[in-house]
Parts: C-alpha cells; sequence; structure tokens
C-alpha cells in the first residue's frame, strides 16, 4: 500500500467525523443487537458511497490504494457512532483480495459494495502465531472441507475467502455463500454483532493464490488489519475519557464536583498517560507502517502497536467504569456501548499475550540466536 | 546520512575514544574519571547533539538524537556530569547576552566548567516557588546567603545555577532571579548526601556572603522564574527520556539469555513487555521531543510522558531483580550490581516535579478538573 498526503487524511477525518456524529444512535445499536447482518443496508451504501470500502484496494482496481493510515483514520472515527462494522471485516477481505491480485471486476464489485466478501482463515485450534496450518483441506478436484470459525462479516457476505491447506501449501480459496456444500451458524458477540462458524463439505472453490504467495498475503492482511482494529479501539479509548472526565466535571458529592478530589484526579491523570502513550505509538506507527515494505518489521510493528492499544482500551474501560459509579454498570449509558465493543474487539485477531508472543516469534525465535533486535 | 551509516560512525568512535574501564558502569564516576570521554566528545562536536550547529550543537532531529542516545546507551558509555550542556545550555542560547554566551558557552562545551542545578531548599521542593535563598543587591553586586539541597553533581561541579530570593515583596513567583554562580568563591561549601546506592549523588550547598556581580544574571532580575519554566521542557524531555528504561532493558535481556530463560513462554512473555513499554516510551518520546527542538516548549502534555518513562525504568529494574533469582540479594560490583538500576530508577519518579506533581499538573491543566477540594 502506498502512503498518501497530509492533506486527504484530513479531509477523510473530516468525512469520517461528520458521519459519526450525523449517525451516532446508541438506541438504533441497542435495537439491532444480536441480529443478523448487525449493520443498516444504508450504513453500507454510505461506506460504499463514500469510497471507504475501496481505501484498501488498488487505484488500477477502482480502489484509493491509500495506506493502513486512511483505514486506521475510518475505523477510529466510527468509534463515535459505537462501531466500525462492517468496515473492518470488509478491510480485511479486501487486503486479502488485492494482494492475491484478485480479478479486477470481482475487485470493482467489492468497492461498489455489490459484493461482500468475508475472510474465513481461523480455526478453534488457531491464533494469529498458527495461521499457517489449517485443518480445513482443498482437494484435488478443488473443493473445501472443514469448519472454520470466528468469521467477521459472515452475515451478508456473498463470498468467503477460506485458508485451507492444498497439495501446494496453504491456499487461499475464493467461494460462493450459497448453500451448495456450505452451513453456516452464527454466535454474538460482546456488542451484539455476529461472527460466523462455516460447516464446509465438498464446497468448491477457486484458488486466489497458494503456497508462500498465500501465506505473505494473509500474514499482511491480517496485521494491517489488527492495526486498523487498534485504530478503532483508541477511537473508544478517546470516546470514553470525555465522558468520563465531563462526569467528573459535572456530578456532585459533598458538595462539590468529585473531579475535584485528588484521589480521583490522579487517577484521571493516569487514564490520560495511557491515553497519550496510546496515541503516540498508533500514530507513529501508522506513518512507519506506510513507508515499509520488510514484512517481519510491520508485524513487529504491528503486534507491539496492538498490545499497546488493547491494554489502553482494558485499562480505560475498568477505570470509565470505576468511575461512573453505579451508572457505570448499567447499560443504558452510552459508555456501555464502548465497553462492549472494546470487549468484542480486544480477543480478536490477538489479544495483548498473543501479540507479545507472535513478537518474539520474529524477534527471538525459539531454538535459535535472538538476533539483537530488543 | 543515512541511518546505518551514522550508527556506524558512532560506534567507530565509541570505539576508538571511550576507554573500556569506563563502559557499563551503573552509577555517575567522579568527574576527573569520566573527562576524557567528555573531552573526547567534546572535540569531536558530539557532547551537545540537541544544541543548534552554530554553537557547536549537532543540530539532531529527534530520531537521531534517540538513535545517538541508543547507541550510547548500547555501548555502556559512562552517564557524565552534563547537566550544563543539557539544561543551562539551551537556556543561555535562549535568554543570554553575548557576553554571557561568550563566557559559558564553550567552557561548557569544553568541559572546563562542570555545572549543578540549584532549585531546591530543604522547605522548597514540589513547592519551589516557595524558595528562600536570599539574594541583596549592593551596588553591583549580589550577596548570597542560604542553602540549596538535592544538588545533583555539586561536589564535582565548578559552576551552579540558583535560583535565589532577590525580591520579597509581590506574588512568590515573583523576586527571584537566575544566577550564574562560580562555586570557587569564599562562602560556598558542599556537603555531599550518600543516596541509597551508597554514592554521593547529590548534595547540600550552603551559601555565606558569596558575593557575585550582577553580570551573573541570566535574564533581568527578578524574572528568574520565567528562565526556569522555559527550561522546563528541556527538563522534562530529560527527566522523560525512555534512555535509562532502554539500558536496564539490555541487561534485562542479557541476563535472561545467559540464564536460558527465553525458552520460557512466561519469561519470553515477561521481556517482549518489557520490550513494548520501552519503545512505547521511545515513539512517545520521539514525538515530545520534536516539539521542544521545534520552539522549547511542549506544554504540559509532557508530564505523561514523564509519569510512563520513570516508571516504566522501576518496573524495569524490579523484573531484572526477579529474572536474577537469589543473585538479586547480592551487593555486587561494577556492572554485576544489579540492585544499581533499582536504586537509580528509585530518583526519577522523584525529580524534575514528583510524578505525584505531574499528575496534579495533567488533571488540572490538560483535563480541566476542577481546583482540588
Amino acid at each position: 500500500m502506498t502512503s498518501v498526503d497530509a492533506d486527504t487524511l484530513v479531509l477523510l477525518r473530516d468525512a469520517v467525523g461528520k458521519h459519526a456524529a450525523r449517525t451516532a444512535d446508541g438506541r438504533a445499536i441497542r435495537a439491532r443487537r444480536n441480529s443478523l447482518p448487525g449493520y443498516t443496508p444504508t450504513e453500507l451504501t454510505i461506506m460504499a458511497e463514500q469510497g471507504w470500502l475501496a481505501i484498501g484496494l488498488p487505484e488500477e482496481a477502482g480502489g484509493l490504494g491509500l495506506g493502513v493510515s486512511a483505514a486506521a483514520i475510518v475505523a477510529e472515527g466510527l468509534a463515535g457512532c459505537f462501531t466500525a462494522d462492517p468496515f473492518l471485516g470488509l478491510f480485511l477481505a479486501g487486503r486479502i483480495l488485492s494482494q492475491a491480485k484478485g480479478d479486477v471486476d470481482l475487485l470493482a464489485a467489492f468497492a461498489a459494495g455489490d459484493i461482500l466478501p468475508a475472510l474465513a482463515w481461523q480455526e478453534q485450534s488457531q491464533n494469529i502465531r498458527s495461521l499457517l496450518s489449517p485443518a480445513t483441506t482443498l482437494s484435488a478436484d478443488y473443493t473445501l472441507n472443514g469448519k472454520k470459525t470466528y468469521v467477521a462479516g459472515a452475515a451478508g457476505a456473498t463470498h468467503f475467502i477460506v485458508s485451507a491447506a492444498s497439495s501446494s501449501g496453504l491456499a487461499l480459496v475464493l467461494t460462493k455463500a450459497d448453500a451448495a456444500g456450505l452451513s453456516i451458524h452464527h454466535d454474538f458477540r460482546a456488542d451484539g454483532t455476529p461472527m460466523g462458524q462455516l460447516h464446509l463439505a465438498a464446497k468448491p472453490g477457486i484458488v486466489l493464490c497458494e503456497g508462500e504467495k498465500a501465506e505473505a498475503a494473509l500474514r499482511a492482511a491480517l496485521d494491517e488489519t489488527s492495526v486498523v482494529i487498534a485504530a478503532e479501539l483508541m477511537g473508544h479509548v478517546d470516546q470514553m475519557m470525555a465522558l468520563v472526565i465531563e462526569h467528573l466535571k459535572t456530578r456532585h458529592q459533598f458538595g462539590k464536583p468529585i473531579g475535584s478530589f485528588q484521589a480521583l484526579q490522579h487517577r484521571a491523570a493516569d487514564m490520560f498517560v495511557q491515553q497519550r502513550l496510546a496515541r503516540a505509538v498508533l500514530d507513529t506507527n501508522l506513518s512507519r507502517m506506510d513507508g515499509l515494505d520488510d514484512a517481519t518489521a510491520r508485524g513487529m510493528l504491528a503486534a507491539r502497536v496492538r498490545a499497546r492499544l488493547n491494554d489502553t482500551a482494558q485499562y480505560i474501560v475498568r477505570e470509565s467504569i470505576q468511575l461512573f459509579g453505579a451508572m457505570g454498570i448499567t447499560d443504558e449509558n452510552d459508555l456501555s456501548l464502548h465497553v462492549k465493543r472494546c470487549l468484542s474487539l480486544i480477543g480478536w485477531l490477538g489479544n495483548s499475550a498473543e501479540q507479545r508472543g507472535y513478537y518474539m516469534d520474529m524477534a527471538a525465535p525459539q531454538g535459535a540466536r535472538p538476533n539483537g533486535r530488543v | 546520512m543515512a541511518e546505518t551509516d551514522f550508527r556506524q560512525t558512532l560506534r567507530d568512535f565509541i570505539e576508538t575514544e571511550c576507554p573500556p574501564e569506563l563502559r557499563g558502569y551503573p552509577h555517575r564516576f567522579p568527574a576527573q574519571v569520566s573527562m576524557p570521554w567528555y573531552k573526547a566528545l567534546h572535540r569531536r562536536g558530539f557532547i551537545a547533539p540537541g544544541w543548534p550547529v552554530e554553537y557547536g550543537g549537532m543540530g539532531l532531529r529527534p530520531e537521531r538524537h534517540l538513535i545517538f542516545i541508543e547507541e550510547m546507551e548500547a555501548a555502556g558509555t559512562p552517564w557524565l556530569h552534563d547537566a550544563g550542556v543539557r539544561n543551562l545550555g539551551p537556556a543561555i542560547i535562549a535568554w543570554g547576552n553575548e557576553a554571557q554566551k561568550a563566557l559559558y558557552l564553550p567552557k561548557m562545551h569544553a568541559g572546563e566548567h562542570i555545572w549543578c542545578q540549584g532549585y531546591s531548599e530543604p522547605s522548597a521542593g514540589s513547592d519551589l516557588a516557595s524558595l528562600q535563598c536570599d539574594g541583596r543587591f549592593e551596588g553591583e553586586n549580589l550577596i548570597i546567603n542560604g542553602q540549596k539541597i538535592w544538588t545533583t553533581s555539586a561536589h564535582v561541579a565548578t559552576h551552579i545555577f540558583a535560583l535565589i530570593r532577590t525580591d520579597r515583596s509581590g506574588k512568590k513567583q515573583e523576586g527571584i532571579s537566575f544566577v550564574l554562580i562560580d562555586m570557587s568563591l569564599p562562602g560556598i561549601t558542599v556537603r555531599p548526601i550518600e543516596n541509597l546506592s551508597g554514592h554521593p549523588d547529590f548534595c547540600e550547598v550552603f551559601f555565606d556572603n558569596v558575593k557575585v556581580g550582577v553580570e551573573c544574571i541570566l535574564g533581568e532580575p527578578n524574572k528568574g522564574w520565567a528562565v526556569a519554566r522555559s527550561l522546563l521542557g528541556f527538563e522534562r524531555i530529560w527527566a522523560g527520556s525512555p534512555k535509562r528504561a532502554f539500558k536496564v532493558l539490555l541487561i534485562l535481556r542479557q541476563r535472561m539469555e545467559e540464564r536460558g530463560l527465553l525458552t520460557s513462554d512466561y519469561w519470553r512473555d515477561r521481556l517482549a513487555q518489557a520490550i513494548f513499554d520501552t519503545q512505547d516510551a521511545q515513539d512517545m518520546y520521539a514525538g515530545f521531543a520534536d516539539l521542544v527542538r521545534t520552539d522549547g516548549a511542549v506544554g504540559v502534555e509532557i508530564s505523561a510522558l514523564k509519569i510512563w518513562s520513570t516508571s516504566t525504568f522501576q518496573r524495569l529494574s524490579e523484573l531484572l531483580l526477579e529474572v536474577a533469582g537469589t543473585d538479586a540479594t547480592l551487593a555486587g560490583e561494577g556492572a554485576e550490581d544489579l540492585l544499581a538500576p533499582y536504586y537509580e530508577s528509585r530518583a526519577p519518579t522523584i525529580f524534575a516535579g514528583t510524578n505525584e506533581v505531574h499528575r496534579n499538573i495533567l488533571a488540572r491543566s490538560v483535563l480541566g478538573l476542577p481546583k482540588s477540594a
């Protein structure tokens, strides 16, 4: 992906911010919990019209050819309307299609929102450190057999991109979401949005890429999406901080605003330290990633950024609930929407322990002499 | 210069000029011991990486400055008595007249003048503006009486820059002068204070009718608080530097390898956490350093960096003791002294504004919370 000039990013941030302010509706979010597909058709249309779905696609395919920074701005801004869905899942699928050099018609249809692919890479026993060894297989007759889990965007998907073991190593296989050979079960995340389980039985598909190319494409798309998830978490951190600081200023006890008590001021100050640290880590490394080609270096950056944002989000969630008192444990408080969204994101594509393990796999492989990177 | 060339230049220079017996020592050496290294940095123009080039600095951008620090720490070069080049130099460049620049900057650069900072007093710590060390004008002279304390490097310094109360009629922040004092003058007594690690690093300084000329005042008389405040950016970026934590990280990694701990998922995870905390501090530092470099003023958010870097330094020093197992109970010597980083990491959460004062600043000035009850 290429980097872009700062002006483009400012305009993008502005557009996403306006959209979020216009559409933030806690009641609507609550009303569609535990339903399919977990977003409204209007939202999808707007994302396509605004060009956000095309952000990660190459320009020759009608995409914007923008860097991870641009996708991060969209995800972060959409936290203002409580969720970046279905953007994240589509970004992930779009990056796979782009890197697999899928045919241009397919990418153009994707950019327009006419097809909705979802990536199905993960299985119960896999995490980001073990993505290259799926139990799902691609047979010689190009049919898929196996079970995939945690598929974001499975509800409403028109296509799936399935990772499978083939005679040529790892294969990324495109298959239609029609019923032949496929059944889907939906689980719901903490925020009430769905993730699919796929049962593939002699499901026919076409190979997008295989071998090292497939491994590289999958790895890169997951690293990039992980950082975009981190950006959405940053947005929620900022939103929660704004809510909690406002509460400290306006809530009175003992005849004073509770924010005048030093015990609470110091807790709020420590929250700011983490917020500011997370911001520095996210922004610094987004610019780095835009200009960095080395896959290992990108993976190491992604792991560090994501771990920081996971930890910061979890900490700000905990402290925000506490500082809101009983109001913090009600669903009615819009804080709850950020809390549940954070819980839905933190463990997806790598919690912090997995990120640290992933990082060490690259920085100091077991059994090998450490390469001196610290 | 490409980054790899820059690193290689530094490595070659260190290899040639920094004697092995000075490397990896976890405390500050006495000035005469580390002076050959100071002089070598001076000769090569490396002693003041942050100063503008016209004053003999390197004018380094923050990312380069970090690389400079990384290479120095990785090679275990000794910590210097460098409050002058680090802290006072930028203030003289900003506030000094031509005579002061000509008199002080070259000698500071050359290591002929070693400076210490005289701010705190027994009754003026976090509440620094209540300082009482007295300065009385007599014609063209200023007569100083009183005491400073926690003055780092005073026992080896040739000069002290001190905040002196020269007027008592207004608000406490008014009536303070920023005075540059030659410590060989009659009436100055220095008493070193042994710290937790058993090393004298800070001192008490007593002034008994010490007479200096008014040309030793930096900036205007009675306006020294503004000079001191303008230095806060530099002081805080220094106090918030991740270099101390980075140094411990290198030792941690080496110890873990030596003890074969990196085959354990548990210890690998602990190391990764330490790496992330330190590298994240470096990212934060680079952003603030950029602001300091641009206009010397970073705004109040830099308190967040100070809190994070210093607490990370402490966490890593405690992790090092965990890694060492029972060895951590032994009082060692030199680089073997694993307790040194532990002791060294206690001061930074206290100096340059305690972390609690910085939390007050964040709560009031950044978050806009109401005045404390």
